[in-house]
């Protein structure tokens, strides 16, 4: 099976290597110090197996997973055991490897891949939302003990940032110790929709999309491949 | 107090000297950089940056067979996250056995 590691830390990359090197089965063929490359890497060159860090800088694991929709088995590599759950959302996700990976647990992974039957993916079906929902027009937010009114209009985008998120308005942005899908359950679905798995956007503030991103106000923002047939359906195509 | 060693190295490595020789390379090469960010982010109250370079250092600090001294890892980021300096003076402590053992090795 041909693998690429993909990790931003050297040592953990080298470790998953020489693991590699121990087996017959698994053949590194590329190694990346992060996801864009790797994605790069992918379009052009046949892959079966990757190793995935979760934690790297601007772009995870997890903001990898919902952008490549290739027919691939993915290995997640992590020091964090409580993203175990998340884990099985993405039916690619063969194995989960709780870092420092020990031989004898990489070797067990090994025969769980060499049993998996061909390779199956097939984009998740975008759900139906309730457009209905949350109509009012204004939330908020505490910060130091204050809560701090923040009108829907003024939002023009909401990014995930770890156990944070960050609210950016025209004014102000704020970082709110919550998470993305406590905020999109708040927000009125007819305004806002998520496009990637860390960020929601407000409709109403698009400027343009261009392939895979869009613009929103002065930001760049991009857009995941499982969340994209819900936004073209919302725009109002000529 | 437990100690740093190569035990994980060495089942990594299968024995090989070289190998682990370039394992250690790598962390003697890395572990300074980021220890000393670490300790200026410790100082400028930046504690959700500290705790990013607190989840790297665990890495490390588990190649090196420190048991106790993941767990004070862990804990330390989590709290660090939530702006608690609780564990700084004790993870400081580990820190400095990890820059001992590297010297000596």
């Amino acid at each position: 099976m041909k693998s690429i590691i993909i990790d931003d830390e050297t040592m953990a990359r080298a470790i998953i290597d020489q693991l590699c090197q121990q087996t017959d089965d698994i053949e590194v063929v590329a190694q990346f110090d992060n996801a864009i490359e790797a994605i790069k890497y992918i379009n052009k060159n046949e892959v079966d197996v990757i190793f995935l860090d979760i934690h790297m800088p601007t772009f995870s694991g997890f903001d990898f997973l919902d952008t490549v929709t290739k027919d691939l088995q993915v290995i997640l590599t992590t020091s964090d055991p409580k993203f175990a759950i998340e884990a099985f959302e993405y039916p690619r996700i063969k194995d989960y490897l709780v870092k420092p990976v020990t031989l004898p647990r990489f070797l067990k992974m090994v025969e769980k891949l060499k049993k998996q039957p061909e390779k199956s993916n097939a984009p998740a079906p975008v759900a139906q939302k309730d457009l209905s929902a949350n109509q009012g027009k204004e939330l908020y937010i505490n910060i130091d003990r204050r809560l701090i009114k923040i009108a829907f209009d003024q939002i023009f985008l909401i990014e995930a940032k770890g156990d944070y998120i960050l609210i950016k308005t025209h004014d102000k942005n704020y970082t709110v110790h919550s998470t993305l899908k406590k905020i999109e359950d708040k927000l009125p679905q007819s305004q806002f929709i998520k496009v990637h798995r860390s960020y929601v956007i407000n409709f109403t503030k698009i400027v343009d999309i261009e392939d895979n991103s869009v613009l929103i106000e002065r930001d760049v923002i991009p857009i995941s491949r499982s969340n994209r047939p819900e936004l073209m359906k919302r725009l109002n195509l000529l | 107090m437990e100690q740093p060693n190569l035990d994980y190295l060495n089942q990594i490595a299968d024995g090989q000297p070289d190998v682990i020789a370039q394992f250690l390379g790598i962390i003697a090469q890395e572990f300074p950089g980021e220890a000393e960010r670490y300790f200026s982010l410790i100082e400028e109250k930046d504690s959700i940056k500290a705790a990013a370079i607190v989840h790297k250092l665990k890495h490390k600090i588990s190649i090196l067979g420190l048991v106790q001294g993941r767990a004070l890892a862990i804990a330390h980021e989590e709290a660090l996250k939530i702006e608690d300096y609780q564990h700084t003076d004790a993870f400081a402590v580990v820190l400095k056995q990890i820059d001992e053992f590297l010297k000596s090795n």
